[in-house]
């Protein structure tokens, strides 16, 4: 019997009903607190969905800077100097071995249609009288442009960026660990006690203290007080503050416990620490029924239909059938570090790791996540589009041989077909550098054993 | 000896902590109880004893340069083979070097390997006898003990990742005792003694906590305790009847997934591996056990989890190409054949070492109710 | 400078020099018995004890701990405000049993005081920080670029207050104003400018030193006390291990902690906080001598299982269980030596062989098992033992000192330990060893009072994990203490539980930590007094502690001839430091 329901067990479905219920309509608003400080007059801070406020230009095309990967034994490397722009007009045309155990010197794919970096990333050009102001500053390009720079790092746009709120030039669930650098959007920063931090999660912005640890909420407690005495207080540490604090500012208060212990509350909820949680950005006090982790910005809702199948990494994003969702990673080996994960890119990458160069066997493995025909997304990171499974491009909607389907920071998903129970996670770092170089991996919602960071 | 009075499955230290932990000190046994016999087992407790692995290595047969075994050397890995796939210099691109070696990685085939590849040679080899039969290919061990299966050594026995100073088998003891997904306890309970009994079962779990380094940093302590994982790890229960005789634990053969994730990064990995009516051989003792684990290594899983786990970069180190690996392992397949008759996994044997430790049922009834589908999962409503 | 610095630790020096006098009541004669204090005459009829009627202590000028100083900024400007490894005062000569007495002791060098210096510097520049300032400042400056007094005034005011332990007087409030308006000025930043202002507020040396002030006592007219504030401090450091907080201030402010009412009921409030466990934690590891945990070391190669991760718990587990049974559930003090109840953590539980959660948990140990008391706890056991053996003597020597205050003379120079420390085939036990080393006259007076305790604790090694014999011979546990005979730990357990010395030595402990000065002759009354009263109300902490902080003893100063001046030249040299910047 012990055996039967052990294989029986191995996944645990629950559908995630209309998206979990957070609300569709955060779009563009800024809903998380930001400290407004000096910055250029073409530049302003617009809200997007899972990155919380960033710095935009004046069309509110999100900013990057190029920086911030891993310059590690190999795996990365490149990235924007400080003060400099290595982002040229020119295209680069052959690797330069910073993904190990591959050499320096091989031509690229599909060098015909390859982009320069900077039509790929138009740099954020100052005009010829701007001046410095804050953490911006103008640096000189090779070609003797000015361009705005963040913290001394160029300061550039993305073209797959369309709208304001749109950050589908990288954010998080994007290239990581193995990847090489990657393009991280800019950001003012968070309006928040130093105790704190802010971390996007798929579920959300969560709010966790400044050392990783998730704070929670509980049910039982009442507006601006807490009730959490006794026996909880085994379990639960509440958040302390300083006396000299002032009781109130903007989101945040502070409450006193007793006379001369004060605790901060967020949105009049008083937060607490869970005694012994095993892991940074722990879900595991939202586990003890009344509890909840936090978040400054709900995560926007999952596609209808969308199921979280849990397996024994934590729980994945699947299709309505119990189909483990994958994202691709794709970075190129090349000076600038250009990205391979889009369908304007170079689609060899991804052939070669899909299907052996077999487009056909590509399809069929790892087949696209189909949206119904009147699928509509509540959300702008979420989408549908068509595409030609044959070219893996972008097609007009009803185009002939098109696939109707989901994206993701404006990129397909993906299932895998050797995925034959709901949880399975085969292809979880499916390629080259662990799936994140150029390769596959889960969409985790809760990842319970995630590197801590 | 069955025990009748603890019904089900988990007994023993279940019913140490109960549903409320640990406060209960009604049932808590004495610390180390004078009435104990001076270093005598006082680890079983409500018979019932745990162990932890500290380590897991291929068990992999090696005389001192390898020439015996290996006497033609040992196998090229990506670096090698890019030079013999592609001599010409100036003609390397990305297409033709790395991403066609990629693609070979994974979708590898089974067609004659145009490059050479060392299998071991000889017929000494350490394992177990999974068939129960002595055969013809068998391989004996050191000790001279006939009917060995362990083809998974033939094949990847020349390949220096998998040899006692390669990478692999240097880090993979890491795997188990510092990556938290890939901690693997066993339980041993209806245990009436751990010289000779002829009735316990083993289970297996994942443990949940951190193992506890000693002084030395070297090894681990025994008398830790592990929580087994009973929301995330269900996958890795499996219990096997077994018995003890003069110290030494066999069971009976069962599938068996085996938690295997990156060192590195606990997110690169997740596949896990399936060994095939895998079973113990293990020497039982108060603080430690080691010994084999033997199956038959289901070859998609044991091939991707290695490849999802380890880059191309980590195989290089140790001269471990997959391509080359895969028909090697295809090729010597010995088990589980697919309606067309082709074997899907090949005998293979651990070598492993555990330490002792008390195993935590986080909650009683969860491990005795009979495991369902109905569980909540928490996370995704939590939002404020 | 630094110069003038110096002078204030000269000046200290004399003043503390001149202050305390030592009553240590060592052990006269190890040939004898120890003799108990007058406090540990057991308790008779206790309802007809009362305090004395000239009740009173010395009053004194000490130098904040690091944890005091930690906590007392920490309180004010935010819990990670707490810059520990800047923060390392130098450490304190135990005096009587107690770190805190050592500190009126303690003097201030040049290194102190660049100490001093640079953790003010750390303190107010993470305080200033631009995340940490929005949420922590009362007011905006109307510029961020300029003076703004009034701004400045409001939180140097408030910071000011918890950091002297009373309200700055207006002259000293106008003199950092202008200090932080000056460097906002010359800076053109507000929030530097405000930053050196609170840099000189907490390298002055009434942060720094507790200077206890005086008035007369209008309810005993001649006689002294302290005054509000200084009273307030003494209760907040005593119950809180920190700086008082504003309801304490206000009822200094208020005159209320003058009148008895007043007083029992911010008591209350004091013994009801939840900052009342820190206070006693803190408490615990000075009387227990825990600061020396930090470096305890074995032998890896004799106990692997003991870590530094193991010292860590040990020390967590005791206070623990010390918070637990005194504060939580109000336990009789006595049964710390008999209670089986503690906590564990999953290091821990390695060590005691048993299992444990994934966090601390409480755990009760079994009847009949020789984990009894806290004297089992490895923080006592490993703590008294050496590196790579366990030690009767030290552990005996232990128990005299740290929890009876009898102070067992240091062996003579020209002993011969080759006895106890070669290896000899014939000597099997530690028991054996000491017996031989015991033929030695010279050694045998003291070993007679240490080892009996000591060797019923033998069932644990040096790392304070169980055995029940030594290379294979079965330990004899059998002992006596003052008389008393046992055959186990469990025997001895409760014959400390007996003793009264035990519960002499909490109540002197208590109050020389709560008054900040050594006990001597003259307070034996004082201690007899809070002895009965500790007896009658069943050995409870908490009432201890409010016996002693409602006492008039607590209060009374014996002293009548100010001693202001090392503090205001401190001060001075304080404000030149600061302005030599």
């Amino acid at each position: 019997m012990f055996k039967r329901t052990v294989a029986s067990c191995v996944v645990l479905a629950a559908a995630v009903a209309g998206g979990t219920g957070i609300a569709a309509e955060t779009k563009n608003s800024v809903l998380e607190a930001y400290v407004h400080e000096p910055m250029p007059s073409i530049v302003q801070v617009v809200g997007t969905e899972m990155d919380g406020p960033v710095f935009a230009d004046s069309r509110g095309h999100t900013l990057y800077v190029f920086g911030g990967g891993r310059d590690r034994g190999g795996y990365g490397g490149g990235g924007d100097p400080k003060d400099k722009s290595n982002c040229h007009t020119t295209v680069d045309k052959v690797t330069t071995g910073n993904m190990a155990p591959w050499p320096a010197g091989m031509e690229l794919p599909d060098l015909a249609t390859r982009k320069s970096c900077a039509e790929v990333w138009p740099p954020l050009y100052a005009a010829d009288d701007a001046k410095p102001v804050g953490n911006w500053s103008i640096i000189t390009r090779d070609d003797g442009k000015k361009q705005w720079a963040f913290d001394h790092k160029a300061v550039y746009t993305s073209t797959l960026d369309q709208r304001q709120g749109d950050v589908n030039g990288g954010g998080y669930l994007h290239a990581q660990g193995a990847s090489g650098t990657v393009r991280t959007p800019i950001s003012p920063r968070e309006d928040l006690p130093a105790q704190f931090d802010v971390e996007s999660m798929p579920t959300g912005r969560m709010l966790t203290l400044v050392d990783g640890f998730s704070v929670y909420t509980w049910d039982k407690d009442g507006p601006n007080k807490s009730n959490c005495d006794g026996a909880c207080l085994a379990q639960w540490k509440p958040v302390l503050a300083a006396a000299t604090a002032p009781q109130v500012h903007g989101d945040w208060a502070i409450i006193a416990r007793s006379p001369g212990v004060f605790q901060w509350t967020y949105r009049k909820k008083p937060l607490y620490a869970l005694n012994g949680d095993q892991q940074k950005r722990s879900f595991h006090g939202a586990d003890i029924p009344g509890w909840h982790n936090v978040y400054t910005t709900p995560g926007p809702a999952f596609p209808k239909g969308f199921t979280v199948q849990r397996n024994p990494g934590g729980d994945v994003l699947a299709d309505a059938s119990g189909k483990t969702i994958y994202i691709f990673n794709c970075i190129e080996d090349a000076a600038d570090q250009q990205a391979c994960d889009h369908p304007t890119t170079t689609q060899q990458y991804r052939w070669a790791i899909c299907g052996g160069f077999d487009v056909k066997k590509c399809n069929a493995d790892f087949p696209y996540v189909v949206a119904d025909k009147n699928a509509k997304s509540t959300s702008q990171i979420w989408g549908v589009k068509d595409v030609d499974p044959t070219t893996g491009r972008y097609v007009d909607p009803g185009t002939p041989g098109s696939v109707h389907v989901w994206t993701f920071r404006d990129r397909p998903l993906y299932t895998f077909a050797r995925d034959t129970a709901p949880g399975d996670v085969r292809a979880n770092a499916w390629g080259e550098g662990n799936g994140w170089r150029n390769g596959f991996h889960a969409f985790w919602v809760r990842e319970e054993f995630r590197r801590q960071f | 000896m069955k025990n009748t009075h603890v019904a089900g499955l988990i007994s023993g230290v279940v019913a140490l902590f109960g549903a409320a932990g640990m406060t209960q000190a009604a049932d808590a046994p004495a610390a180390a109880p004078a009435a104990a016999p001076a270093g005598a087992a006082d680890t079983v407790r409500n018979r019932a004893i745990g162990y932890v692995m500290v380590s897991e290595n291929r068990a992999i047969y090696e005389t001192k340069d390898g020439k015996t075994e290996c006497p033609q050397g040992y196998n090229d890995g990506p670096r090698e083979q890019f030079k013999l796939r592609n001599p010409d210099e100036a003609k390397r691109t990305v297409m033709n070097t790395r991403l066609s070696f990629e693609s070979e990685v994974w979708h590898p085939a089974t067609t004659p390997d145009p490059l050479p590849y060392h299998y071991i040679q000889g017929n000494i080899g350490e394992g177990l006898n999974l068939d129960g039969k002595v055969g013809p290919n068998d391989l004996s061990s050191p000790l001279g003990e006939k009917g060995i299966d362990n083809n998974l050594y033939r094949a990847i026995g020349c390949t220096r990742n998998f040899r006692a100073d390669g990478e692999t088998s240097i880090l993979t003891p890491q795997w188990r005792s510092r990556a938290r997904y890939n901690t693997f306890v066993i339980e041993l309970t209806d245990v009436d003694s751990l010289a000779n009994d002829d009735d316990v079962t083993v289970t297996t779990y994942r443990g949940l906590d951190k193992l506890i380094a000693d002084a030395t940093g070297n090894s681990y302590l025994p008398g830790g305790t592990q929580t087994a994982d009973m929301t995330f790890g269900r996958k890795f229960i499996q219990s096997f009847k077994g018995k003890i005789k003069d110290g030494v634990l066999t069971t009976e053969a069962k599938d068996l997934w085996m938690p295997t994730a990156s060192v590195y990064d606990p997110r690169d990995g997740g596949p896990d591996t399936l060994y095939r009516a895998m079973r113990f051989q293990l020497n039982v003792a108060a603080k430690s056990a080691d010994g084999y684990m033997g199956g038959y290594a289901d070859i998609e899983s044991w091939y991707y989890a290695s490849h999802n786990t380890r880059d191309a970069l980590h195989q290089s180190y140790g001269g471990t190409s997959g391509p080359s690996m895969y028909r090697a392992l295809m090729k010597l397949a010995d088990y589980a054949p697919d309606k067309n008759g082709v074997n899907t996994a090949i005998s293979s044997a651990l070598n492993v070492r555990f330490t002792q430790v008390f195993v935590r049922h986080p909650d009683a009834q969860v491990a005795k109710a009979p495991i369902d589908t109905s569980a909540t999962i928490q996370t995704t409503g939590q939002r404020e | 400078m630094y110069g003038k610095f110096s002078l204030v630790s000269h000046k200290s020096r004399l003043f503390c020099g001149a202050a305390v006098a030592l009553a240590a009541i060592a052990l006269a004669s190890c040939s004898a018995p120890p003799k108990g204090t007058a406090a540990a005459k057991p308790a008779t009829k206790v309802a007809s004890v009362k305090e004395p009627e000239d009740a009173a202590t010395q009053r004194h000028l000490h130098l904040l701990t690091s944890a005091q100083y930690l906590n007392t900024v920490s309180y004010a400007l935010g819990p990670d405000v707490r810059p520990e490894a800047e923060a390392r005062f130098a450490p304190t000569v135990r005096t009587d049993g107690l770190l805190q007495v050592g500190t009126s002791k303690a003097g201030v060098n040049d290194t102190q005081v660049e100490v001093f210096q640079k953790v003010a510097v750390a303190v107010a520049t993470t305080a200033m920080d631009p995340v940490r300032r929005k949420f922590l400042m009362p007011c905006t400056p109307k510029d961020e670029k300029a003076a703004d007094a009034a701004c400045a005034s409001q939180f140097i005011t408030r910071v000011g207050k918890l950091m002297f332990r009373r309200p700055l007087p207006a002259d000293k409030v106008a003199e950092l104003v202008n200090q932080a308006n000056a460097s906002a000025d010359r800076l053109q930043d507000f929030y530097a400018g405000l930053g050196v202002a609170i840099e000189a507020i907490l390298v002055s040396p009434k942060t720094l030193f507790v200077a206890e002030s005086v008035e007369p006592d209008p309810a005993h007219p001649g006689h002294l006390r302290l005054d509000a504030y200084s009273l307030a401090s003494r209760l907040s450091f005593f119950l809180w291990n920190s700086g008082p907080d504003e309801a304490v201030l206000k009822a200094a402010e208020t005159g209320e902690i003058q009148t008895p009412k007043g007083r029992a009921k911010l008591v209350e409030m004091m013994l009801a906080s939840p900052r009342l466990e820190a206070g006693m934690r803190a408490f615990f590891d000075d009387m227990l001598g825990f600061d020396e945990l930090s470096a305890l070391a074995k032998d890896a190669t004799v106990y692997p299982a003991f870590t530094g991760a193991t010292v860590e718990d040990a020390h967590e587990q005791t206070l623990r269980t010390m918070v637990d049974q005194l504060l939580v559930k109000n336990r009789d003090y006595r049964d710390l030596f008999t209670s089986r109840e503690t906590f564990l953590s999953p290091v821990l539980g390695a060590l005691y062989n048993l299992p444990t959660s994934s966090d601390w948990t409480a755990y009760t140990f079994p009847d009949g098992s020789p984990r009894t008391g806290f004297l089992t706890q490895i923080s006592f056991l490993a703590g008294h033992s050496h590196p790579g053996r366990s030690s009767p003597t030290l552990r005996g020597k232990a128990l005299r000192e740290i929890l009876m205050c009898q102070p067992v003379p240091r062996p003579p120079a020209n002993v011969d330990f080759s006895i106890v420390e070669n290896p000899n085939p014939n000597l099997h036990t530690a028991r054996d060893r000491l017996e031989l080393h015991r033929k030695n006259p010279v050694c045998a007076g003291c070993h007679k009072i240490t080892d009996p305790m000591g060797l019923a604790l033998e069932n644990f090694d040096g790392a304070g994990q169980y055995r029940d014999n030594e290379k294979g011979w079965k330990i004899d546990t059998s002992g006596a203490l003052d008389g008393k005979a046992f055959n186990d730990v469990i025997g001895l357990g409760q014959a400390m539980h007996d003793h009264p010395a035990v519960t002499s030595c909490m109540v002197k402990r208590v109050f020389a930590y709560g008054t900040g000065g050594s006990t001597d002759n003259q307070d034996q009354e004082e201690l007899a007094y809070y002895g009965a009263r500790f007896a009658e109300q069943g050995y409870r902490l908490k009432d201890l502690l409010r016996t002693v902080a409602l006492s008039q003893a607590f209060s009374t100063i014996r002293e009548s001839a100010p001693a202001e001046q090392p503090v205001k030249a401190a001060e001075a040299a304080s404000s030149d430091a600061i302005n030599a910047k």
